[in-house]
């Protein structure tokens, strides 16, 4: 199987899968507009408080469905109705993506499920509730509560993290089994076009806010590069003595977008496969390791600068499934940091979009970066000009699809609310399910699904390169990251809810 | 002899530490890349047609976690003007 047409890996890549899926569910949220919720029987979990659950069990106090049409349906035939939805859209891909359906289904039946037990344990108020007021309530001081880790909705995200990671460490054998459905990437992208959604909605609600957010995301990101890949290069080749093919590809992994950028440097210079794969086994590692870290030092360090820790973690960590789930950490753990300091609620998703802005300009730029590399690799090293030729193609082989996905759920949404100004409420309304719940759990789907593939002993060996890449995260990456987001993005915060 | 290229499309491969280049009746192999080139066109006949031949590496040769993350890894345009 080779890409040899522009419509190549359209049915069979999990990116392209992410856009089917993700716009589909879009599309079908639209028909609100005529007055029909397709998509209302979205369940999700409500905040409870143990004590209270057992002196009277109700699932109406774990779950509540997302429509009002579905109001009278009982709470575990929207969860059900829930799982056999996305059940049959993401087998359908699994389908035509190859995979061996029977152990998709299964594996995908156990993340689900170990998804919801975090996300519903994950909403117990002595984890999650804020002793604020939100609405004119405080549900922490309301429920009279002795204690509370006061984690707002990081709560579930940090449980089904740490669930993923204790079967990927501790029961390799599970973990191998559930391999097949573990695809944080699929799920991550097919969030990112729900969240082009959000992106849509934000825009009508602060457009100079959003806007500057994106241009100056992009002039961030430009700026980074110019001194992460030189800088990571010139360490691999003159301290740790790699070879040029090595340490140009390990410079892409670790300076632009990790796996993606490890694998198109490796292709743009004809690097034996060997060398992107060890490169991307660290990545995957290193961005998990990351993701473990980041949003908590930032939340404790720099809790007033909320744009630009996001912005800063999208330029630091190296995975989209990663980063996206740092920056959703991120954003719940500053939100409710700063309700509880100072009793003000930032509109949820600000923090979380300038993360995946940020990454999203690295990813797009990525197919035309390895493109030029490409050609001065055959034209400049090899020097084989008359024989070798590198097609244009090779960019849009390298693009991130789900990228055009996430454009058109964020322009349609933003196209139909100012055309039809009268009907963006029931616009908004309608697609409150993906910009929501769903958006939530493909997340929580990703949280377990990337500790799942997660493996630390595979650094095990690796030495020379892992002691490069830490030393370069920590000394190169971190600090210009923060650096160059910090004079782009100082002082922002996100419009209050 | 001269005129519009033939083109020709190649499958590249990697697997027990040498490259694969197969298809349009050509099947070589080689541990360098560019030694492979060599190979690919010399299998040609030296009939004066210039060739256009397209190698193009199977996406199934990454390993099937990595996919997820990137599903290309290279293609190329060999140039030959064989002489008859």
């Amino acid at each position: 199987m080779t890409n040899r047409r522009w419509t190549s890996g359209m049915l069979t890549t999990e990116d392209w899968w992410a856009v089917w899926v993700g716009l589909l569910i879009y599309v079908a949220s639209l028909l609100s507009l005529a007055g029909l919720d397709t998509v209302g029987w979205m369940t999700r979990p409500r905040s409870w408080e143990w004590t209270n659950l057992i002196g009277e069990f109700s699932w109406s106090k774990l779950l509540r469905v997302s429509g009002a049409s579905y109001a009278e349906w009982h709470p575990l035939a929207t969860w059900l109705a829930t799982y056999f939805v996305f059940t049959a859209l993401l087998s359908i891909g699994a389908y035509f993506q190859r995979l061996d359906l029977k152990r998709f289904v299964l594996g995908f039946t156990a993340i689900y499920a170990i998804t919801w037990a975090c996300w519903i344990v994950g909403n117990e108020m002595h984890l999650a509730a804020v002793d604020a007021a939100v609405g004119g309530t405080n549900a922490y001081r309301d429920h009279r509560l002795g204690w509370g880790l006061q984690l707002g909705s990081g709560a579930p995200y940090l449980l089904a993290l740490l669930a993923g990671l204790a079967i990927g460490n501790f029961a390799k054998g599970w973990a191998g089994k559930l391999r097949e459905a573990a695809k944080p990437e699929w799920y991550i992208k097919t969030a990112i076009v729900f969240l082009g959604v959000n992106l849509g909605a934000m825009t009508i609600e602060a457009t100079d806010f959003a806007l500057d957010l994106i241009l100056t995301g992009a002039a961030a990101t430009f700026v980074a590069y110019l001194f992460f890949w030189p800088l990571v290069y010139t360490l691999g080749r003159r301290v740790f003595k790699l070879r040029r093919d090595a340490a140009a590809v390990l410079s892409s992994g670790i300076s632009i977008c990790g796996v993606s950028a490890a694998i198109a440097t490796g292709g743009a210079i004809r690097a034996r496969p060997i060398i992107p794969v060890t490169v991307s086994m660290l990545v995957v590692v290193f961005a998990m390791i990351e993701l473990l870290i980041l949003p908590g030092l930032y939340t404790a360090v720099f809790p007033d600068q909320p744009i630009v820790n996001g912005a800063a973690m999208g330029m630091t960590v190296k995975t989209d499934g990663a980063d996206a789930a740092a920056g959703a950490l991120l954003d719940e753990l500053m939100t409710a940091r700063h309700l509880q300091e100072t009793g003000e609620l930032w509109r949820s998703g600000w923090i979380l979009s300038s993360a995946v802005l940020t990454k999203l300009w690295i990813d797009v730029f990525i197919g035309v970066w390895t493109f030029v590399l490409a050609l001065v690799w055959v034209y400049k090293v090899e020097r084989r000009p008359d024989q070798v030729t590198v097609g244009a193609s090779e960019i849009w082989f390298r693009f991130p699809k789900f990228v055009l996905g996430y454009l058109a759920a964020w322009l349609t949404f933003l196209a139909i609310a100012a055309s039809w100004p009268q009907h963006a409420e029931t616009l908004d309304a309608g697609t409150s399910a993906l910009q929501s719940p769903m958006r939530h759990l493909m997340f929580m789907l990703t949280f377990v699904a990337i500790g799942i593939i997660t493996d630390f002993s595979k650094l095990k060996g690796m030495g020379r390169l892992v002691l490069l890449y830490a030393l370069a995260l920590v000394v190169v990456i971190a600090p210009i990251a923060y650096i160059v987001a910090w004079i782009f993005h100082r002082g922002l915060v996100p419009p209050l809810a | 002899m001269s005129g519009r290229p033939e083109r020709v499309e190649l499958t590249l491969t990697y697997d027990a530490g040498a490259w694969h280049a197969s298809g349009a009746g050509v099947a070589v192999s080689h541990p360098d890349l560019a030694r492979l080139d060599e190979l690919i066109l010399g299998a040609f006949p030296a009939d004066g047609r210039p060739r256009r031949i397209h190698v193009r590496f199977a996406r199934t040769g990454l390993p099937s976690w990595l996919r997820q993350y990137q599903a290309h890894y290279f293609n190329y345009v060999l140039c030959a003007e064989t002489n008859a």
